[in-house]
């Protein structure tokens, strides 16, 4: 799971929750994502690399720089 | 004695019992119960228990009367898509709830979703209702986010179908500019008549002038032709005075000598 690169179906705020579409068993699933640093904003569409997986469905992204 | 069970691709198989006390791939310490996905799995009857739980996509349709942030009463027809998310957690999480009574869980995720849904809409405006999706969306996932992990369920759609106004809020939005576009209607329209009269006018104004002009003209070219009538009618007796007035010149002339 981490390290997997994603791209963000929902934007995520400064310390609010986005969405992030995962290719996973061989689909794509969609996770609640947040960003790694809170006071981060990232548009939709910005593709992000999972740093932590919070079991079950929230994963923490970063911007891929 | 031994039976082997294979899970069909949209379901998982929830084994209990003996020797089904951890998880798969050791990732889910004391689950308590074995989760197998795309496979098959030993069963051994009597000592252990296998029961199936659909991975499918489900859906739940609301009718509420709800308040937006406006205090606006509206009433709201949504339909939630949703389904028990793939990752073992999830699945987990939702066998313990939901097991064998999935024909409940619309029923019970219907009654989750009310509350929700309801809080959604007080946070938004009936404009942003109609217009704004993405909000919809946001404000949708944040309310039931660990509220549906919880269930082990993913929310695939959630699309509001129809929103039903008593109040007349929705018509009335669309007054000021239905009633800007009559008003522009009206101006373009008189606008329109103004100028065609004015120049229909133009028109009749240069017509009556072109009908003098030549009227003039037809006078001037008439009164011509009567003067030369006239002239050529005088000709006859101006000759004879002429040649009269000559014969007495020369009478007198002949009575001097």
């Amino acid at each position: 799971m981490i390290g997997k690169v994603g791209r963000l179906t929902g934007e995520i705020a400064p310390g609010r929750m986005g969405e992030v579409m995962i290719p996973i068993r061989g689909g794509a699933e969609a996770y609640f994502a947040y960003a790694a640093d809170p006071d981060e904003s990232i548009p939709r569409g910005t593709r992000v690399v999972v740093i932590e997986h919070d079991p079950p469905r929230t994963v923490i992204v970063s911007r891929i720089a | 004695m031994f039976f082997y069970k294979v899970a069909e691709p949209n379901e998982a198989l929830i084994i209990s019992g003996f020797r089904a006390h951890h998880g798969p791939a050791g990732d889910a310490a004391g689950l308590g119960f074995k989760i197998v996905v795309g496979k098959g799995a030993w069963v051994t009857p009597g000592l252990q228990k296998v029961r199936r739980l659909s991975l499918d996509i489900h859906e739940a349709e609301l009718d509420l009367e709800c308040v937006t942030t406006q205090g606006i009463r509206v009433g709201v027809k949504a339909v939630v898509i949703y389904k028990i998310a793939d990752d073992y957690q999830s699945i987990a999480n939702a066998a313990r709830r939901f097991l064998e009574q999935e024909e409940q869980m619309d029923v019970k995720v219907h009654n989750v979703f009310a509350g929700h849904l309801r809080s959604i809409i007080g946070t938004m405006t009936v404009e942003d209702l109609i217009r704004n999706r993405d909000k919809l969306t946001r404000a949708t996932r944040e309310s039931s986010a660990s509220e549906m992990e919880r269930l082990g369920l993913t929310i695939d759609s959630l699309q509001i179908q129809e929103i039903v106004d008593n109040t007349g809020y929705i018509d009335n939005l669309s007054m000021p500019e239905a009633s800007r576009v009559a008003m522009e209607a009206r101006i373009a329209q008189a606008a329109a008549d103004r100028e065609a009269t004015e120049r229909e006018q133009e028109a009749d104004a240069l017509k009556v002038a072109a009908r003098s002009t030549s009227e003039i003209k037809q006078a001037q070219v008439t009164a011509e032709a009567q003067k030369a009538q006239a002239e050529a009618q005088q000709a006859g007796p101006l000759a004879a005075a002429t040649a009269r007035q000559e014969v007495v010149v020369q009478e007198t002339r002949v009575a001097q000598l």
